[in-house]
């Protein structure tokens, strides 16, 4: 179980308040309205969110067992039929939902 | 007028609350206590950099990683108060808060809707303040049951990713542009062949280099 003092747990969540409301508020301390904005930022502003997720996806998957007994094979199953309900039936709660019991399942399955 | 809006949150909902249980009951897993979900949900309220934050407690992170890692994890919304500069001014209390609740759902969902310029600035304030409680609700909920009750799932974890997908899906289908995507993926890769603690800077940064070189060629239209 866990080792951290109260103390560090608040610390933690302090310090990740402050970063994401930073984040959050960036945009409203740099500019002063919409069109004060230059065109390579809206630019980046419009393409940069898709590129992110894309890294943040691989990003998650980088610790995947490909080489140990599943092959990363729950993990795969489980982002496809997400990706797939999403893209057919768009329904958020539905395609994570799908996703998780997909990996559940297989996770369970000895090959 | 608040029925309607109250109804246009329930597909956040439908998200919140189960994704929100999911951190609850991962962060009982851990062994701490129940108040602290409360808070996360309250003052950080970012899903994605919590289900990160558990991952990296796990495996024994320093404070500058949690930093960093969050900070990279939430640059994209940076762009999100973009469409909202108008809107919340002057920085008084109401704004800042309304400020620091633009999360991913919230934010697709204030721009999604067309309201009425007067009422603008009250149904921002009330569908933002509900999406927040859904999302208190759930984790609050999930961290209690899974410390009482025993409940016990790791493979909720799946979640996050599962999230990230969803979020890639719909950015992809609005914005197209899969080119971009591979390159945003070969950044990746090659992130994470350098390796360390660095893989999304050097993602990000490479991908932002190649925006710059591709939003040149194109004069910045999109």
């Amino acid at each position: 179980m866990g080792t951290l003092t109260g103390n560090s747990i608040l610390l933690i969540i302090a310090t990740m308040a402050l970063t994401t409301f930073a984040t959050r508020l960036a945009p409203f301390l740099l500019f002063q309205s919409r069109d004060s904005q230059p065109k390579s930022l809206r630019y980046a502003g419009h393409y940069l969110p898709m590129m992110i997720m894309v890294i943040l996806v691989v990003y998650s998957f980088k610790d995947v067992a490909w080489l140990g007994p599943r092959h990363g094979i729950p993990e795969l199953a489980g982002a496809i039929v997400t990706a797939l309900l999403q893209v057919y039936v768009r329904h958020v709660l539905l395609s994570i939902g799908c996703g998780v019991i997909i990996y559940a399942l297989f996770s369970r399955l000895t090959l | 007028m608040f029925k309607m809006m109250l109804r246009s949150t329930v597909p956040v909902a439908f998200g919140y609350l189960p994704l929100g249980f999911a951190f609850g009951v991962l962060w009982s897993e851990l062994g701490y206590s129940w108040v602290y979900a409360l808070l996360f949900s309250v003052f950080v309220y970012a899903g994605a950099a919590q289900f990160m934050v558990i991952g990296l407690l796990k495996s024994g992170s320093s404070l500058f990683d949690i930093f960093f890692l969050t900070l990279m994890l939430n640059l994209r919304h940076v762009f999100y108060g973009v469409s909202f500069l108008h809107l919340y001014r002057p920085l008084n209390i109401k704004n800042l808060y309304l400020i620091s609740a633009l999360t991913d759902e919230t934010y697709s969902l204030l721009t999604s809707i067309a309201t009425p310029r007067e009422r603008q600035h009250q149904y921002a304030f009330w569908v933002s303040a509900i999406d927040h409680l859904y999302w208190i609700v759930g984790c609050t909920a999930g961290a209690i049951l899974g410390q009482h009750a025993k409940f016990s799932a790791p493979e909720l974890e799946f979640a996050l990713p599962c999230l990230f997908v969803v979020l890639a899906v719909e950015q992809i289908r609005a914005k197209r542009r899969l080119g971009f995507c591979l390159v945003a993926l070969s950044a990746v890769i090659i992130g994470i062949g350098l390796g360390g603690n660095t893989i999304l800077l050097v993602a990000i940064c490479l991908s932002v280099a190649y925006l710059i070189f591709a939003g040149r060629r194109e004069r910045w239209e999109h």
